[in-house]
């Protein structure tokens, strides 16, 4: 913005911005410095003493191995229900797009699951999957004793990966029917009329057209599995059966909060904020490169 | 698109595809409903209902007569509409102070808290839980730390409606949404009210707010509906029955291990009535809503 358009003065901007500094540095800055301070401590729970230890709390969590098996369930849960929404937004908004007159209805009702909470889903899902009750009761009528999700852990991660994305999918297909929507009508028709097929032009232009918002999509799904998916865990299988869905978030919460253990729950903190930053980071660069490459 | 093409088998096929993905996305909503409106014996004889009951009304006042889910749709509102009203006037007057001043301050207010998309709540919740029970601690640290004087002062946020909001506020969607529309708005407008000698404030009133509108409008959809669904921080910050939000104190309906037989019909009510809001929220505001969510990100 050029700088006749700029107002002057340093006191106004200073106190319009200061109640939403104050609050950040209140309730974001503070926690992470605190966060940090007792991941180089060992504190008492929530007491007033607190020892220096360096790496100590580190390489305790690094030498455990259930920190290793909640990364790796971290890993597929994510790895999963990213590329299922993804996709599944993807192909739904295709789709869509096909339908001139009753693609409209098909995406009013799409994005009803938005309204539903991950505590909701989750409550839903629990009673829709019971063996006895649910859905699921007739496959164990077919082959007895099948559909355990209490006790297999396969069976488990697949029930919330496939409830985490769908409370996804809305808000992916949301900004992927937009991004279809702004690509030239000219590229279309000009495919068209070389003899391409709709199938041939979703994969040929559609799709590469719209590589950046479906990176876009792809990471904030990435970030959302890691942190947000808390809701869904807690409700339908609390990191069970045996630890099969104990994503990091959710063992940081145990640890902290049930267990107790400030130092080792906020040195495990501080190495999943290393790996959002390093989520970040890649988002960054990839978005900034993609500027560049528009110029 | 209008273009004079014919691909009968490939339409037919994705019309199906559509409708078999309508089953899926509204799937848990309908079983929710038709489960809701039988009698809790018919559930446990022969499973979740697949067809409406004729029990919905009577299920749904049983669990509306509990006084706890009364309590919990008043938190959930006095919290979602807290948040909304502290986020719009913080993020639109944040994002002006970063775009419409020369002073160096506005590079403060804008990476100050653009650092925060980098870090969701949920990564530091611990930490963040013990502010909000002893929000003067920093205070008193930092008096500590440079004048050795200790402050016997302390304030306990846990429990309460201020707790609550105030940490969902802290974050840095809503000022990137207005940032970018004030960027987009003509630079000669701001010129001419200086020329006109209107100063800032009387610029951000004036002129700027009421071209805010349907920010407003998009963002305050989407915080609602976000803090509505919020589920973890309510879970740390909340310990009196009384004080729970809806989408917190949604699974309390579940049965306990040991205790009288479950009443799936009565769970599935209050799911129901959980989801009703937002729902409607969605269905009134589908526009800005949609907007929001191509705006915030999320």
């Amino acid at each position: 913005m050029k700088s006749s358009a700029r107002f002057h003065g340093r006191w106004t901007p200073f106190v319009l911005g200061l109640p939403q500094l104050m609050l950040i540095v209140l309730f974001f800055y503070w926690p992470t410095l605190k966060g940090w301070w007792w991941s180089w401590h060992l504190e008492c729970p929530f007491g007033h003493c607190s020892t220096f230890v360096g790496f100590g709390n580190y390489a305790r969590e690094l030498k455990d191995g259930s920190f290793y098996a909640s990364l790796l369930t971290t890993a597929v849960f994510s790895a999963l229900s990213v590329s299922l929404s993804v996709l599944v937004a993807l192909l739904l908004a295709g789709m869509v797009e096909l339908h001139q007159r009753s693609g409209k209805l098909f995406r009013n009702l799409l994005i009803w699951p938005y309204a539903v909470a991950g505590s909701v889903l989750g409550v839903i899902l629990k009673v829709a999957a019971s063996p006895s009750i649910g859905l699921m009761g007739y496959l164990n009528t077919l082959w007895p004793g099948f559909w355990q999700p209490h006790l297999s852990g396969v069976q488990a991660m697949s029930m919330v990966v496939f409830a985490f994305a769908w409370t996804q999918i809305p808000f992916d297909f949301i900004v992927l029917v937009a991004a279809l929507r702004s690509i030239p009508t000219d590229y279309m028709a000009a495919a068209a009329i070389d003899g391409a097929g709709p199938l041939r032009r979703f994969i040929d232009i559609q799709v590469p057209m719209i590589r950046p918002q479906l990176f876009f999509v792809a990471m904030i799904n990435l970030i959302d599995s890691i942190t947000n998916s808390f809701a869904i865990i807690d409700t339908m299988t609390q990191g069970g059966p045996g630890g099969a869905t104990d994503i990091l978030a959710y063992k940081i919460y145990r640890d902290g909060f049930i267990g107790l253990d400030l130092s080792g729950s906020s040195a495990l903190s501080m190495l999943l904020m290393l790996l959002v930053l390093a989520v970040s980071a890649v988002q960054f660069v990839m978005f900034e490169r993609q500027a560049r490459r528009e110029a | 698109m209008n273009m004079v093409e014919r691909h009968p088998l490939l339409k037919a096929t994705t019309l199906v595809l559509l409708m078999l993905s309508l089953v899926f996305a509204l799937g848990p909503i309908y079983l929710a409903l038709c489960s809701a409106s039988v009698t809790s014996h018919q559930i446990l004889l022969h499973g979740l209902a697949l067809l409406p009951g004729k029990y919905l009304w009577e299920n749904l006042s049983a669990v509306l007569h509990r006084a706890d889910i009364g309590h919990m749709l008043v938190n959930s509102c006095v919290v979602s509409l807290i948040v909304v009203a502290g986020k719009l006037a913080l993020a639109s007057t944040s994002a002006f102070a970063a775009v419409y001043f020369r002073s160096r301050v506005r590079h403060l207010v804008f990476w100050g808290t653009f650092i925060t998309l980098l870090l969701p709540l949920e990564v530091r919740i611990v930490p963040t839980y013990a502010v909000a029970s002893d929000l003067f601690e920093p205070l008193r640290s930092i008096l500590t730390l440079f004048t050795g004087l200790h402050l016997h002062a302390s304030l306990n946020l846990l429990d309460s409606y201020t707790g609550l909001s105030l940490p969902l506020m802290a974050s840095a969607t809503g000022t990137f949404l207005f940032r970018q529309f004030y960027l987009t708005v003509p630079a000669e407008l701001s010129e001419a009210a200086r020329m006109d000698g209107a100063g800032p404030v009387r610029f951000f009133v004036d002129i700027l707010l009421p071209l805010s509108k349907a920010n407003f409008a998009a963002l305050g959809t989407i915080v609602f509906l976000t803090t509505w669904k919020d589920y973890m921080w309510p879970l740390v910050a909340i310990s009196r029955p009384e004080m729970r939000t809806i989408s917190l104190g949604i699974s309390t309906f579940l049965p306990t291990e040991t205790g009288q037989p479950p009443e799936w019909n009565l769970v599935m009510a209050a799911a129901l009535i959980a989801l009703a809001p937002p729902l409607v929220v969605i269905g009134l505001t589908q526009r800005w809503f949609v907007r929001g969510v191509t705006g915030v990100g999320k």
